[in-house]
């Protein structure tokens, strides 16, 4: 997957991309405000990053009683 | 009336000319069909059209306002790259029952009347389960009978919903039902099956990953959009939708996070884009419901482009779960790339056209300051982003590489891809190519600053997310259980009631009537010694001995007198039987003559 050195310049890259997509939360106009985190820069940030993290650990407790053998039903 | 035939009518007859044509002129007349039915739906116009009397009801095939016309569009538009992406199938009959599924759809989009409906419904099921038994494998044979038997459920609910509200009103109209009442609730209950709200939902993530290729393409477009569209006619604003809806955005996500499948996991995200709809229906407002109709049309694109990356995948690759598949970027760049415009779009990335569609869902749901949707919602995108632009690439083109020898998918499947992909990305851009033909006047604007930060923000952090945990997701050779446990396993359990305690009882009767006979015969055999036998013994009980007779010669008599029975065979006496029945009966006579007189 490319090389090493592209590699750490991506993830640079990304790192950056989080930094600046928070910062410029703080400068941007709001229209209104229709939701009480509206107003709070960086808010849609936290929850896209707990949702995930939260999704991850719930599946992985759900799985232990959902998943099955591929030959469950046969 | 005469410049313009329902369209639905044009795919379904013109699906009957198929094995008449032969190799280029087939294939020509399969593109064409399509393209010609897309022509006549400029022609149609609004109002009521190709209203025909039936027994004293008025069918009608030609309902034309602005909603119809936006899913007659893309139904349209989505025949055609199927049926592109299908061209290399030899077999006559698949193109055979995918027109005349994509035209049964569009036959309900442009119904007038409930009976009608019903029956392009009811074509619908039925073609549609030839996509998937044309797989001719167990898997489909199986998931196919339960694809069907779910239907015939949620079309018989509809079908008595209908009939009561027939014998209620006298009307068989199709129109606003978001009245509550028996009646209402069966077809919204018959609407909900298609549209696989949970618990209704399990025929779709069952049935779809085992349909063919080609198949899945059709089928992930039409069933549940235009459920979609019969409950936006029916139930727009009806409330307990939203949090259908909500929780179906969140369930489909959750679950598919579970798949092993690729194409399991684009199943259940049906389910996870569908619920976007249901909860747009029930708010009801009008920036939702042209939110829900524009949320559609975008998802009939991306979601037909993901099912046509993973078909191309498992065509060329021959394998279908992530445990088995990795490293496929190498040899399939143009389809990884193609695909990637999918999960671009279905993540509501900006310019790609889930943005400019889903927003507006989830906009309505702010306008209505309804906190929690919007936070389930944006829950279910974020999981969207992590499932289908994230994990599934990276488990099936990077990752561990698979060893497997894999190529780019024939010409027609990449050019199919290359159309949706196109289209998704031409209505991320120019959004106002959708925003015209929506059912309302739009005046919402995709394209702010702080929608943009917003997006990027939850897109970003989900992705840190993913590469942190990346290793927790991980597939493992398994299936998930869901609410089909209950009839899969529940069938069983039927089976095993009527075979053992059901028969069991069934024989019971049979069994006794048959011991009835059977001693009916052995007395028939001798009467007389055998009364003498019952009396005999009786003695023998009570007394212990016959009278004069020790006890252990009278045993001794009495079991050779059993043994012995029925002895010498009984002679008729010379006077015949019919003689002694005369002269009982002429006895009781006399008696009754004695008494009664």
């Amino acid at each position: 997957m490319g090389s090493l050195k592209n590699r750490k310049v991506l993830k640079y890259l990304f790192y950056a991309g989080l930094v600046i997509a928070v910062l410029a939360d703080f400068l941007m106009h709001r229209e209104k405000i229709e939701l009480p985190w509206d107003a709070v820069p960086g808010f849609n940030a936290m929850y896209g990053f707990f949702s995930t993290i939260l999704l991850i650990i719930v599946l992985r407790a759900a799985g232990y009683v959902l998943l099955k053998r591929e030959d469950y039903y046969d | 009336m005469i410049d313009w035939v329902p369209p639905g009518i044009v795919l379904i007859a013109g699906a009957f000319l198929i094995p008449f044509l032969k190799g280029r002129a087939k294939r020509a007349y399969l593109l064409l069909l399509p393209v010609i039915t897309f022509i006549d739906l400029f022609f149609m116009a609004d109002g009521t059209g190709w209203a025909v009397p039936f027994m004293g009801y008025n069918l009608v095939f030609g309902q034309v306002d602005r909603l119809s016309m936006a899913f007659g569009y893309v139904f349209v538009i989505m025949a055609f790259i199927g049926m592109l992406y299908a061209l290399h199938v030899k077999e006559d009959g698949q193109h055979f029952a995918a027109f005349l599924y994509a035209g049964s759809a569009l036959g309900v989009v442009f119904s007038g009347d409930f009976l009608s409906l019903f029956v392009f419904w009811e074509i619908m099921a039925f073609s549609g389960v030839f996509l998937i038994w044309y797989s001719r494998d167990k898997a489909s044979r199986d998931a196919g009978m339960r694809y069907l038997l779910v239907h015939v459920f949620g079309g018989l609910s509809l079908l008595a919903g209908i009939v009561i509200r027939l014998v209620n009103t006298g009307s068989l109209e199709f129109g606003s039902l978001a009245h509550g009442g028996l009646d209402s609730y069966l077809i919204l209950l018959g609407f909900m099956v298609n549209a696989a709200v949970p618990p209704l939902h399990a025929w779709l993530s069952d049935a779809y990953p085992e349909a063919t290729i080609t198949g899945a393409v059709f089928l992930s477009a039409f069933t549940t959009k235009t459920a979609v569209y019969v409950l936006l006619r029916a139930f727009s604003g009806f409330e307990i939708l939203i949090w259908f809806g909500a929780a179906m955005a969140v369930f489909g996500v959750a679950y598919a996070l579970l798949q092993n499948d690729i194409r399991r996991l684009l199943a259940y995200e049906i389910i996870s884009q569908v619920g976007y709809m249901i909860a747009g229906i029930g708010m009801g407002t009008m920036l939702s419901l042209n939110g829900v109709t524009a949320h559609a049309f975008t998802h009939i694109l991306y979601k037909g482009l993901l099912f046509m990356g993973a078909g191309a995948v498992i065509y060329t690759a021959g394998k279908r779960k992530f445990t088995e598949l990795g490293g496929l970027y190498r040899t399939m760049p143009l389809t990884l790339g193609l695909y990637m415009v999918g999960a671009l779009s279905i993540s509501a990335v900006p310019f790609f056209s889930g943005f400019v569609s889903k927003s507006m869902i989830v906009s309505a749901s702010a306008h209505e300051h309804l906190a929690p949707v919007w936070l389930l919602l944006t829950l279910a995108s974020a999981g969207t982003f992590l499932l289908v632009a994230l994990r599934l690439p990276y488990f099936t083109f990077f990752g561990k590489d698979s060893g497997i020898k894999a190529k780019e998918p024939p010409v027609n499947m990449l050019l199919a891809m290359g159309f949706a992909a196109f289209l998704n990305i031409l209505i991320g851009v120019y959004p106002a190519i959708l925003y015209n033909i929506l059912p309302f006047p739009v005046d919402y604007v995709p394209y702010t600053g702080e929608h943009i930060v917003w997006t990027v923000q939850i897109l970003l952090f989900t992705a840190l997310g993913f590469f942190l945990m990346r290793d927790k997701l991980m597939s493992q050779p398994a299936i998930s259980l869901d609410i089909d446990w209950i009839y899969r396993k529940g069938s069983r359990a039927f089976m095993w009631f009527v075979e053992k305690p059901l028969s069991a009882a069934a024989q019971l009767p049979v069994r006794i009537f048959l011991r009835i006979a059977d001693y009916l015969m052995w007395l028939g055999k001798n009467p007389t010694r055998a009364v003498s036998l019952y009396a005999s013994t009786a003695i023998f009980r009570l007394l212990g001995r016959f009278p004069g007779m020790p006890p252990h010669a009278s045993e001794k008599l009495l079991e050779n007198a059993w043994k012995n029975y029925p002895g010498e065979p009984v002679k008729k006496s010379p006077v015949g039987d019919s003689v002694i029945l005369v002269l009982i009966l002429m006895a009781v006579y006399a008696i009754y003559y004695y008494i009664v007189t």
